[in-house]
């Protein structure tokens, strides 16, 4: 196939540098840009989306602060748990649509709450951040 | 659990991956897993899938270039592997599918436009068996990719040229290697060997 070394090398270093070293131009289909109705201009960001194309994400209510959406079937939902003094962040969303993430519920040392959103019912347990978070496990 | 940590993710198989002050972990059940890089340190997870493949960022001690001193990475059943488009000042790894692809965001050079503020271009990246796909919305200044199901779905969040944002969800159509580029590879491979054995004999 290759008689002599002079034609070997450089296709095999060509082949390995096409392999690895670019980057291929890719195509993004069917853009939809949406916005939590009611969120700060430019703060709905998402986040997660699990295999049956529920999308979770976070924007900027502008008078509770941040705060966790659930996007299904074009429905949105606000899942994190009333009480949220400070906003709410977005730690993950499984495959059942339950959601999992922190909640600032009051002036520190409970100030850091960890809850689980499952479709409508929400639980939560406190923890003091200074010892380290805590997640609560979706069992 | 390690103390002090800090969870990033929960999957639907019972893992959890998480980083405190000294390292990043799996851990599920009684059972966790130290991901240490090679090279670097301050190394976090961003992503387990149902395999328990992790996902995350690190500091290299030797970056790729001088000004890539943040890369991602892949942790797949104890390789660490690490993850920098080529030309990039910063990767970042934020999520994997099931089925294996990972998915980020990569930062360019700076640019100067002749009208308007200069701006750091921000793409969007999908990562599979070696090959890197990049992404860009047309009309964008940015294009962050955060998470990717097993339909090759993502999300993120986008910025146009007159700075508004949003987020968006789209699919995104990830490369393979081409069949000419591995013909490439392979035959100059066979080649290599070929010599080898003709010189050994």
């Amino acid at each position: 196939m290759y008689p002599n070394i002079r034609l070997a090398v450089p296709s095999a270093i060509l082949g390995t540098v096409l392999l690895v070293s670019s980057a291929t131009a890719g195509t993004l289909t069917g853009v939809t840009l949406f916005d939590v109705p009611g969120a700060s201009s430019g703060s709905t960001t998402a986040y997660n989306i699990n295999n049956f194309g529920t999308i979770a994400g976070t924007y900027l209510d502008p008078v509770v602060g941040y705060r966790v959406f659930t996007l299904s079937s074009g429905v949105y939902a606000t899942v994190d748990p009333a009480g949220s003094v400070n906003g709410s962040s977005l730690v993950s969303l499984n495959n059942a649509g339950q959601v999992v993430g922190f909640s600032n519920t009051s002036t520190p040392p409970d100030y850091d709450a960890s809850y689980l959103a499952d479709k409508g019912s929400f639980s939560a347990t406190r923890h003091h951040f200074a010892a380290g978070f805590e997640l609560l496990l979706l069992q | 659990m390690p103390p002090g940590s800090s969870y990033s993710f929960y999957n639907d198989v019972g893992a959890i991956g998480g980083q405190n002050a000294t390292s990043a972990f799996i851990a599920q059940g009684s059972t966790v897993t130290t991901i240490t890089p090679p090279d670097g340190n301050n190394v976090t997870v961003n992503t387990i899938n149902n395999s328990n493949q992790a996902v995350g960022g690190y500091f290299p001690a030797k970056p790729p270039s001088p000004t890539a001193n943040q890369e991602g990475y892949l942790y797949s059943s104890g390789t660490f592997t690490p993850l920098y488009v080529p030309g990039s000042a910063v990767t970042y790894a934020n999520g994997i599918s099931d089925n294996g692809v990972v998915v980020g965001t990569y930062n360019l050079a700076q640019v100067s436009p002749a009208v308007g503020i200069p701006y750091t271009p921000v793409l969007g990246f999908t990562y599979l068996n070696g090959v890197y796909t990049s992404y860009s919305i047309p009309g964008t200044t940015m294009t962050e990719l955060f998470a990717i199901n097993n339909a090759g779905q993502v999300v993120g969040y986008e910025r146009d040229l007159n700075g508004v944002s949003h987020a968006f969800v789209a699919t995104a159509s990830t490369a393979v290697p081409e069949p000419a580029t591995l013909a490439i590879a392979g035959s100059g491979l066979i080649g290599l060997i070929g010599l080898r054995r003709k010189r050994n004999a």
